[in-house]
């Protein structure tokens, strides 16, 4: 028995351990979710302190539409496609790697396409240079149907 | 970097298997060899890895707090087929029973779009449980809140705790919000509460009775406007405490054993100063599983398994469950907080009080923190009721985390 209390002892230390990596790792794989899910959703704080925008969702029949959140924000500016690279991130078989990018320059919102393979539409129109973009103007990226607004 | 990130989030469920694994290996080795110790583990084992299994599959939301509570389960186990083999496979058959449960509640909670309109039916079921326990009732250890059905004995007052919350959230969701006859739903719920606690005091279940006030309290706290009515409400239980303190001598003994338990060692203080020796010579790390002597606390696998585990696996272990409990509660508040409906909200709310109140109240109980009222730590305790009513709670706040990821702001789970 003696035998066994010498290694019950032992396994002691090794339990502490054991449950004490699985505490430290849940905390960090929390911490990585909060981490990140701040990063997209914080929708009413502007820390960054830049001129703010939001894609807003409209519905449409497109598959990836569970997959969408209802608005997305725009700091100053932000590249919209389906690279994680982009800073808005949209997994959709017709959107390119880089689609488009929308920024902000004295006073205006601009919006460009990146040689996208479908093309980017608004209000309908296929676009070919950098436009000026409106409030509530429509984009169409893929199959997928944005509102503009400020 | 695909593979990475979803070898990440498997990491803890490894350490978890590694824990089970090394564990029931230890105590096959004290059974001397007994394969029967294997069986055992391998069934507990194979339970979590299908419960997380499908947890992450079917992308049933937040994945961290199940994973938590089989680790709770895992050392509860552990230290039951170590007390005495016969309690720890009673238990992993509640925990499989239990396991069922998790996935019906989220069904049937995740499906149902009517739970807010429902308050009437809350107040009746509950009434109705307490009645059954009054006129079926067994006694056991002073409480009448058992009831036997065919070879196994159930505790409704477990099972009041969720339908109590359930109805609390119907007022505070404001669903419930036309005055019945002359009585406003505000005072329709102390009515209620206090209707439930008159039951409680009649089985001399004072453990519940506590947990159902304080979650009372903290919502009111947390969803009052009217300092007034909350303040009333304390002032109200203080008077009964203090009542009951006078009149009963139940209470009196908790009361004195708190306060010094050495003066009656033999008798009335014997289960807490057992307690406070089994902590005292687990030291930091613990004497090492199967090493300490737990059978001297009464009742030690049910109320007391905190002392055993703070004995065998050190105040480092006892801590990791109390952390344990306090990430737990972390993660269900958040839920709470992100939760789009005012329901959903109020529920998962509720329910987390619940787990933190019952931890609170028995852990410090065992460490004479306050003064002791029996009742089960969650996960860890034996109890077929409790662990199945805790699996039920855990499947509704699953539900709920699934119904925000799913048709909340966030990105479908990962």
């Amino acid at each position: 028995m003696t035998f066994y209390n010498l290694l019950s002892s032992i396994f002691s230390y090794i339990f502490t351990l054991i449950i004490y990596l699985f505490i430290f790792g849940v905390i960090r794989l929390i911490y990585l979710d909060v981490k990140k899910m701040s990063r997209f959703d914080d929708e009413r704080v502007n820390v960054s302190g830049l001129e703010t925008a939001s894609l807003k969702t409209i519905q449409s029949r497109s598959h990836a539409e569970n997959e969408l959140k209802k608005r997305y924000m725009i700091y100053g500016q932000a590249t919209v496609g389906r690279n994680k690279s982009c800073d808005v991130v949209l997994r959709e078989k017709y959107i390119s790697g880089e689609h488009i990018r929308i920024w902000y320059e004295k006073g205006e919102w601009y919006l460009e396409d990146l040689g996208s393979r479908n093309g980017t539409y608004i209000n309908g129109q296929r676009i070919r240079n950098t436009v000026l973009l409106d409030a509530q103007d429509e984009i169409a990226v893929g199959e997928l149907h944005f509102l503009f607004e400020l | 970097m695909a593979r990475f990130k979803g070898l990440n989030y498997r990491r803890p469920a490894y350490l978890l298997i590694l824990m089970n694994l090394f564990g029931f290996g230890l105590l096959f080795v004290k059974n001397s060899y007994d394969t029967k110790m294997l069986y055992v583990g391998a069934g507990l084992l194979g339970l979590f890895l299908i419960l997380y299994t499908i947890i992450v599959l079917c992308r049933m939301g937040d994945k961290f707090i199940a994973l938590m509570a089989c680790m709770l389960i895992t050392i509860g186990v552990l230290l039951l087929c170590r007390i005495d083999l016969s309690f720890g496979i009673r238990q992993i058959v509640w925990v499989a029973v239990g396991g069922i449960a998790f996935f019906v509640a989220y069904l049937v909670y995740y499906h149902i779009r009517f739970w807010d309109r429902m308050w009437m039916v809350y107040v009746i079921l509950g009434t109705g449980l307490f009645l059954a326990t009054l006129i079926f009732g067994k006694t056991i250890n002073g409480a009448r809140n058992w009831i036997a059905v065919g070879n196994v004995t159930v505790q409704p007052s477990e099972l009041t705790k969720i339908l109590y919350i359930m109805f609390l959230a119907c007022y505070y969701s404001k669903a419930w919000d036309k005055p019945l006859g002359r009585i406003t739903p505000k005072w329709g719920t102390l009515m209620v509460t206090y209707l439930f606690i008159g039951f409680l005091v009649l089985q001399r279940d004072w453990g519940t009775i506590l947990v159902l006030f304080a979650i009372y309290i903290f919502m009111t706290y947390v969803y009052e406007k009217n300092y007034g009515f909350l303040l009333m409400n304390i002032a109200a239980a203080l008077v009964v405490a203090f009542l009951g303190y006078r009149f009963l001598y139940h209470i009196q003994v908790r009361v004195s054993t708190w306060l010094n338990p050495w003066e009656d060692i033999s008798n009335t203080g014997y289960q807490i100063t057992q307690s406070l020796f089994a902590i005292a010579s687990g030291n930091y790390f613990g004497r090492g599983l199967g090493n300490g002597s737990p059978g001297y606390i009464p009742e030690v696998h049910s109320d007391f398994i905190f002392a055993a585990v703070c004995e065998e696996m050190g105040v480092f272990g006892g801590a990791a469950i109390i952390l344990l409990f306090f990430l737990i509660a972390y993660r269900c508040f958040k839920i709470a907080i992100l939760a789009k409906d005012a329901y959903d909200k109020a529920v998962c709310f509720g329910l987390t009080l619940m787990f933190a109140v019952q931890t609170f109240i028995i852990v410090g109980g065992v460490i004479k923190l306050i003064p002791l009222t029996g009742i089960t730590l969650p996960f860890v305790s034996y109890g077929g009721t409790s662990i199945v009513v805790n699996f039920v709670s855990l499947g509704i706040i699953q539900a709920i985390s699934a119904k925000e990821e799913r048709h909340g702001g966030e990105k479908g789970g990962r």
